[in-house]
């Protein structure tokens, strides 16, 4: 009764027209409405609301209602009593209970009911009342409303939020993530906008207002502090339910894959391009995918309409631009979803989402992930686009600048652009508090200091922004050649065994040890390379020379002071020299333009580019020490400070002076370098020593001339016996040099090695022969008196022709005992083996070769065991000869000379053994000559019991109690 | 070989492996020569199969007290053989100037004029030259240092009587 007696004498304190005024906007309540205490909310409202002035003031400006407008002071005990139950009211509209929020926004405006009429009023009543008093309305609503937010979050929506240990998509964990919470805050947001702070200038939130009106009270209300602080602490509850590190690795999952495919990564493309395949074929998935991306793009306007935000479009627009382009390529390489533009956009997407929720940028977690994904991004790009490519020239350099300013940096300035035009949830830092800006700056200095990806995200317009920017731009720059300088140093092994194809890996390089530090690197990631992969005992010496070598070259162009080359050739010097090879490779590589053309199988062909080497003489520069004295020498470097105390300067700039230096002790190389020279000399048929003295003359620029003179002697040898060849011939008789031509070499025998004159194979040479050598002989005593010959048959080299019957066989190389033997035939079909080895007096071991020489040129044949005859017919010898195979092998002991040769050893061995110990049994002697018999000892015990008969056999040992003895 | 064996002994810090590769080789090398090419009244080979102590077999100089008889040696080589010399002693009973009732041997090669280019062989070699010619003014034993000058029928008789001791056992 009391409330209608006060509304009754409120009205007949309002004029009719303010109350028509009134009535018109908060209409009087209905006839369904509960009569009791509720039904006196309007009431008592209507009576708050008419005493504001109405003529376009806004509430805030006048807060306060004076009392004296009042026609009725309120009774305090009433004033409680509509204050509680508009409280009941208004958080009973407010609160979220137990609901789950639905995946979008719309969803829960149309699920939302629409506050009526009441509660607006309890709304208004709650907001809008005692804003002075010590009961503040408005603030305790805020706060309850804070609270409120924060168990429903806890309770509902945090749970969502969690991520699974195992998860197979993660950009859809993701998107899910973050659409939900972006909801969350979205509704959050919405109320308390709406209703807690709702200011009631424009009388209903549901009613359709103009945009851009709506877009300044945005402002507005962002700028309202108690909206930032709401939002700050909507922002660290959704921070802290996001757990690391699974969030960060579910960010850095995401975010690599879209920030690869956007930046046109090569195999992440084709990655996401598999992923979009997939998508694709279901469609369900793309439709859910298409929602979500909807979902995400649409914005809530604070009044509750549903606008598509219209400054995204402008956001993504220049992604929109290039990403055209970028799906033409797509299209081209068959890639109709995943474009780059694409996956661009889903990032600014996602972006702006975790801008929203207060984890992106701005010294917030996801700018630290965001900068690991550009981190690994850098390098994956780097190993995928530039491992294994060392084309000369290199243009990996400009390729890879090139990319870090218009693809990656494009995509950062747009990422962290982006959040700095987002006004929404986001606090720029001029409005940072002064602790927390100076945080900012020391952190953002920090990241400078490390190298780090720098970030900085309040991006302005002005100059010192575009310096800012252009900085960070040169610090990507900087840490993407890093990336590449240290690809490079990983491949340098490789890149040095292909030298010199991969000259473009070397220059790469070069800009990257351009500190002591990146040196070091290299130096010693190198030095550990070149160990593990050739300085062990499975390499060959050749090889390891020629990795030296190229070593040498692919240094002397990375640095041509000589630095690095000084310090990673050590080991691999120190190791040559262990080893007991290196000079034979290398001489005979640094001769090897004297050699005839050797077969490609050849393991030291490889070092013959020793010899163009060589003929390049010494560099002029390692000509004495004098070079620092050239004061004109414009060009000039102190050491780089990374010389060593040992560094010598320009040691690396000549490959054969390099190898030589290996030894301080120049016998050794000349001693080899005679052999080598006395078999050249000896093989070749002719007089001519031309390519020889050139090597030789190249050589003592080297190694002086007085080393060298044993080998001028041996040069001077050959040139003289073809003079003294010459002289002796003409005085010869006509008649006996018709069918033979014989030449001679007159080496002193002083000079030249005694291994190149090794001369045991004694036998008869063919008459016509002896008596040239006889004639020869007396012709060069008569020339050089007092000097004495001996000839040394076994090195001869005799050219061949034999005609048969149907062919005629030319062999230019054959040995004198091989030509000794084919000689005997002259004119008979067939010899017996011991017959033709008594007629010439040579011994098994070199018969057997030359008779199997010949037999292998089809020349000869066995016919029968120990006979050998001529074949003078191919074809029908042939048919004979596979007849005859098998009785011969069956019927015949022939040992072939190894197998003698073992026989013999083996003999000896065992009377050596019976001579020293007594008697022995065949288990002791077998165990003994297995231990001791160079070569390998294969026999079986039966073999060993069997040769043991035969030399009983022979007297030589016999059987005593125990086992075997000697014959004394 | 000649290259080689400079580039060994430029390596001066050699590791005892290695080392006891050398001599293994070294010695393998020399059964090898000596089995090969064994010069007359000579011989010697490992006992049991080990490298490192060999047994020699020495035929007494002919036109000596010694002659027409076989000698048997012990020949013990050092882990840095051939930079020490062997230990070579007699195992057949001697009876010699320079020659203890151990078998040991005083020969200036043996001690401190060894050098690492002897081998077997001209150990052996200088050995047996040692049966015909000793040195009687450092000798081991005095008897057979005075008989020899003074008395070869009686020092001949004494020595052939060592011997058979042996080959009566």
């Amino acid at each position: 009764m009391a409330t209608t007696l006060l509304h009754q004498s409120s009205t007949k304190t309002c004029s009719s027209a303010r109350r028509q005024i009134f009535q018109s906007v908060f209409p009087l309540p209905t006839a369904n409405v509960d009569q009791s205490l509720l039904s006196t909310q309007p009431d008592s409202f209507f009576e708050t609301i008419h005493s504001t002035p109405s003529h376009g003031y806004n509430t805030r400006h006048h807060p306060t209602p004076t009392p004296d407008q009042l026609h009725l002071l309120p009774n305090p005990v009433e004033v409680q009593a509509r204050r509680s139950s508009a409280w009941e009211i208004v958080t009973k509209f407010l609160e979220f209970g137990n609901e789950t929020f639905p995946t979008s926004m719309l969803q829960w405006l149309e699920r939302r009911k629409v506050p009526g009429k009441e509660e607006l009023e309890a709304i208004k009543y709650m907001v809008l009342s005692n804003e002075d008093g010590e009961t503040n309305g408005r603030g305790m609503l805020a706060e309850w409303y804070t609270s409120e937010v924060r168990r429903h979050f806890l309770e509902r929506v945090r749970g969502e939020l969690e991520i699974p240990k195992e998860y197979n998509d993660a950009a859809k964990l993701l998107d899910r993530i973050l659409a939900i919470a972006n909801t969350a805050q979205e509704i959050y947001a919405f109320q308390l906008r709406n209703y807690v702070l709702a200011t009631f200038e424009e009388p209903s939130p549901r009613k359709l207002v103009r945009r851009g009106r709506t877009k300044k009270t945005l402002d507005d209300d962002d700028k309202d502090p108690r909206v930032r602080a709401f939002t700050r602490t909507l922002n660290s509850l959704i921070s802290h339910s996001l757990v690391d590190p699974g969030w960060s690795r579910l960010v850095y999952t995401v975010f690599l894959d879209l920030c690869g495919a956007a930046v046109g990564m090569p195999n992440t493309a084709e990655g996401d391009e598999d992923k979009m395949s997939i998508t694709e074929d279901n469609p369900e998935d793309g439709d859910e995918y298409g929602q979500i991306s909807a979902r995400l793009s649409q914005k809530i306007d604070p009044d509750g309409d549903i606008i598509v935000a219209t400054d995204d479009a402008s956001v993504i627009e220049p992604g929109q631009l290039r990403g055209n382009d970028d799906s033409q390529v797509s299209r081209n390489r068959s890639t109709p979803v995943g474009g780059k533009s694409h996956a661009r956009k889903k990032v600014l997407e996602l972006w702006r989402l975790m801008e929203n929720l207060g984890i992106g940028g701005a010294g917030r977690r996801g700018e630290r992930v965001f900068a690991e994904v550009i981190n690994t991004l850098i390098t994956s790009y780097v190993h995928q686009s530039f491992a294994e490519r060392w084309e000369h020239p290199s243009n990996a350099e400009e390729e890879l600048t090139d990319w870090v300013e218009n693809t990656l940096g494009k995509l950062i300035l747009d990422v962290l652009f982006s959040s700095a035009r987002k006004p929404e949830g986001y606090i720029p830092s001029d409005k940072l508090s002064p602790r927390e800006s100076l945080r900012v700056t020391r952190q953002s200095l920090g990241k400078r200091r490390k190298g780090g990806m720098e970030i900085d995200f309040s991006y302005g317009p002005d100059e010192e922004e575009q310096k800012r920017r252009a900085e960070d731009l040169e610090s990507w720059k900087r840490i993407a050649l890093g990336r590449l300088g240290r690809l490079r140093v990983s491949e340098l092994f490789d890149i040095v065994v292909d030298w010199p194809q991969s000259l473009g890996g070397v220059e790469d390089l070069k800009s990257y040890i351009t500190t002591p530090q990146t040196r070091l690197h290299l130096t010693t990631t190198f030095s550990a390379a070149l160990n593990s992969r050739i300085l062990h005992p499975g390499a060959g010496t050749s090889h390891v020379l020629a990795a030296y070598i190229r070593l040498i070259r692919a240094f002397t162009i990375l640095d041509p002071r000589g630095v690095l080359l000084d310090r990673v050739s050590r080991s691999i010097r120190r190791y040559l020299r262990e080893r007991d090879d290196t000079i034979r490779v290398v001489v005979r590589g640094i001769m090897a333009e004297t050699l005839p053309p050797s077969d490609p199988s050849d393991p030291d062909s490889d070092l013959a580019e020793l010899a163009a080497e060589l003929t390049k003489g010494l560099p002029s520069q390692a000509v004495g020490g004098l070079e620092d004295m050239d004061f004109e020498d414009m060009s000039w470097v102190p050491d780089p400070i990374d010389a060593g105390p040992e560094y010598k300067r320009n040691k690396g700039l000549d490959v054969v002076g390099s190898l030589i230096s290996l030894w301080d002790n120049k016998e050794v190389w000349l001693k080899e370098i005679q052999s080598v020279l006395a078999s050249r000399l000896l093989d070749n048929p002719g007089y001519d020593t031309t390519s020889e003295i050139r090597t030789i003359e190249l050589l003592k620029l080297r190694f002086g001339d007085s080393l060298t003179q044993a080998c001028d002697v041996m040069l001077k040898d050959i040139t003289d016996s073809k003079r003294a060849d010459a002289t002796i011939r003409e005085t010869r008789p006509q008649s006996q040099s018709l069918d033979t031509e014989f030449h001679a070499k007159i080496l002193s025998r002083l000079f030249w090695p005694q291994s190149s004159m090794k001369a045991e194979t004694v036998f008869r040479v063919p008459t016509e022969i002896s008596a040239a050598m006889d004639q020869f002989t007396a012709g060069f005593e008569a020339l050089k008196s007092k000097r004495k010959l001996d000839w040394l048959p076994a090195l001869a080299t005799v050219e061949v022709e034999l005609e048969l019957e149907d062919r005629t066989v030319h062999v230019t190389d054959a040995t004198a005992a091989q030509a000794a033997v084919i000689h005997a035939f002259d004119g008979i079909t067939s010899l017996r083996g011991e017959e033709l080895m008594k007629k010439l007096q040579m011994s098994t071991s070199v018969f057997n070769p030359a008779i199997s020489f010949w037999m292998e040129k089809m020349v000869l044949r066995e016919s029968e065991p120990g006979l050998y005859t001529v074949c003078e017919r191919l074809d029908k010898e042939t048919e004979l000869d596979t007849g005859h195979r098998p009785g011969n092998d069956g019927g015949d002991e022939e040992i072939d000379p190894e197998k003698l040769m073992e026989r013999q050893i083996i003999e000896k061995f065992i009377i050596g053994m019976l001579t020293n110990q007594g008697v022995i049994q065949e288990q002791r002697m077998q165990m003994m000559l297995t231990m001791l018999v160079p070569g390998g000892y294969t026999w079986s015990i039966d073999e060993l019991k069997e040769f043991l008969v035969e030399m009983k056999d022979a007297g030589k040992v016999m059987v005593a109690p125990g086992g075997w003895k000697i014959v004394s | 070989m000649e290259a080689s064996s400079n580039l060994t002994a430029a390596n001066a810090p050699k590791r005892a492996a290695e080392a006891g590769a050398t001599v293994t080789k070294r010695l393998q090398t020399e059964l090898m020569q000596l089995m090969l090419s064994p010069p007359p009244g000579i011989s010697a080979f490992p006992r049991d199969g080990n490298l490192l102590s060999w047994t020699g077999t020495m035929a007494g100089p002919a036109d000596t007290p010694f002659a027409n008889l076989t000698f048997k040696l012990s020949l013990e080589f050092p882990s840095n053989y051939p930079m020490s010399p062997p230990n070579v002693t007699f195992t057949t009973p001697m009876f010699h100037p320079n020659v203890d009732m151990a078998g040991r041997i005083c020969l200036d090669i043996l001690k401190e004029k060894w050098s690492a280019v002897y081998n077997v062989q001209t150990v052996l070699l200088s050995l047996q030259s040692l049966l015909g010619e000793p040195n009687n003014k450092s000798p081991l034993n005095g008897q057979a240092a005075d008989l020899w000058d003074r008395d070869p029928a009686e020092f001949k008789r004494l020595m052939l009587l060592r011997y058979r001791e042996a080959e009566e056992e």
